[in-house]
């Protein structure tokens, strides 16, 4: 069961990056070097023979973990990415926690300004946040980044929207439909490169990464792919606990997002 | 030159050539953890000039204090990207 679930996961998300692939002319993939990015960008080789035909994008604002950078270092190189690294400032956009989103949204607009990107793949999942949950898979953003949750289509029977407001492009989100289990299963299974910082050290691990600033590790003794999975099936915390944007006021990840937050 | 003196050297002038500097002396060094402190919440960069790393070694022994931050022509930015190959030992 669990099997043919990870099959019917993986089948959906190809279809999805093949999709957007074939439909914009100018499509690039957000890279985080978290565990559903990385699995989204396995998941792009897969569907494309063994190499991603599209630019990836670090939005870097210098304080992310160091295990984090060379992650991303090694794994370019070796799968061959496109990668563009595009330096986020930290200024007081929105004011604490938040500002480290706003301002990752700004170096966003900018590199999508110079690259003239009309897409964006990016690896959100629906259980990840209630806002979230909100989502489409082809979700179309403004001229200025804005997303209107309360419009959105409708996506039957596959329908996506390719149709880009003027200056505006689409969010294409493949992992969707996956759960947080899933993903540690699919890593498990196919071997999926992983950043180290999701395995225990000294009884912390972190089970959602950002930067240095904004994310804190959990209690946790999973040092293994078997142990992190048997975790889960138990815990009771929400996986983004260890994200101080996820505690601030329960609206400010949904403001976020509208104003264009990954 | 060791750990303690390029950390004295960063946190006089953390420019480009002082991180290289740092960066060959820690790759040599003896250094295996480090921790990340933020004392202020970072409304802005300059922000970044309050936080330091700490730097450990396989007994978790505090080998170096330095900046996170390092100065470029237009300003200052992260510098954690220096700190490749070290373990993070950060808690809640």
């Amino acid at each position: 069961m669990i099997e043919q679930n990870l099959n019917e996961l993986e089948k959906r998300s190809i279809y999805i990056i093949r999709e957007a692939y074939s439909r914009f002319k100018n499509i690039a993939a957000l890279w985080s070097m978290g565990k559903d990015s990385t699995t989204m960008l396995y998941l792009a080789r897969k569907a494309f023979m063994g190499k991603v035909p599209f630019p990836v994008i670090h939005i870097d604002n210098g304080i992310d973990f160091p295990e984090t950078y060379q992650f991303r270092d090694e794994l370019a190189k070796k799968w061959k990415l496109n990668l563009i690294v595009a330096k986020s400032k930290i200024k007081p956009e929105i004011s604490g926690f938040s500002c480290c989103g706003a301002n990752k949204t700004i170096a966003l607009k900018k590199v999508m300004k110079e690259k003239g990107f009309d897409a964006l793949i990016v690896s959100i999942r629906r259980d990840e946040h209630g806002i979230r949950a909100k989502e489409r898979y082809f979700s179309p953003r403004s001229k200025d980044f804005k997303w209107n949750y309360k419009d959105q289509p409708a996506e039957l029977w596959d329908d996506y929207t390719s149709k880009l407001d003027n200056g505006g492009h689409i969010r294409v989100h493949p992992m969707l439909d996956w759960n947080e289990i899933d993903i540690w299963r699919y890593i498990k299974k196919n071997k999926v490169p992983v950043n180290p910082l999701y395995f225990s050290r000294n009884g912390y691990r972190y089970r959602s990464l950002g930067c240095t600033h904004c994310t804190v590790p959990i209690k946790s003794n999973a040092k293994t792919l078997d142990q992190i999975i048997k975790e889960l099936k138990v815990t009771n915390v929400e996986e983004r606990s260890g994200r101080q944007q996820d505690k601030e006021k329960e609206y400010i990840m949904q403001k976020l997002r509208a104003f264009g937050y990954m | 030159m060791n750990l303690k003196d390029i950390a004295d050297l960063l946190w006089k002038d953390p420019n480009d050539e002082n991180w290289s500097k740092f960066r060959e002396i820690l790759l040599k060094s003896n250094a295996k953890y480090y921790r990340v402190v933020y004392i202020k919440e970072l409304k802005n960069k300059d922000n970044l000039k309050d936080s330091y790393a700490e730097l450990y070694d396989s007994k978790q022994k505090l080998l170096a204090k330095i900046p996170i931050y390092k100065k470029t022509k237009s300003g200052i930015e992260g510098a954690t990207y220096y700190l490749r190959g070290l373990y993070n030992i950060n808690k809640v």
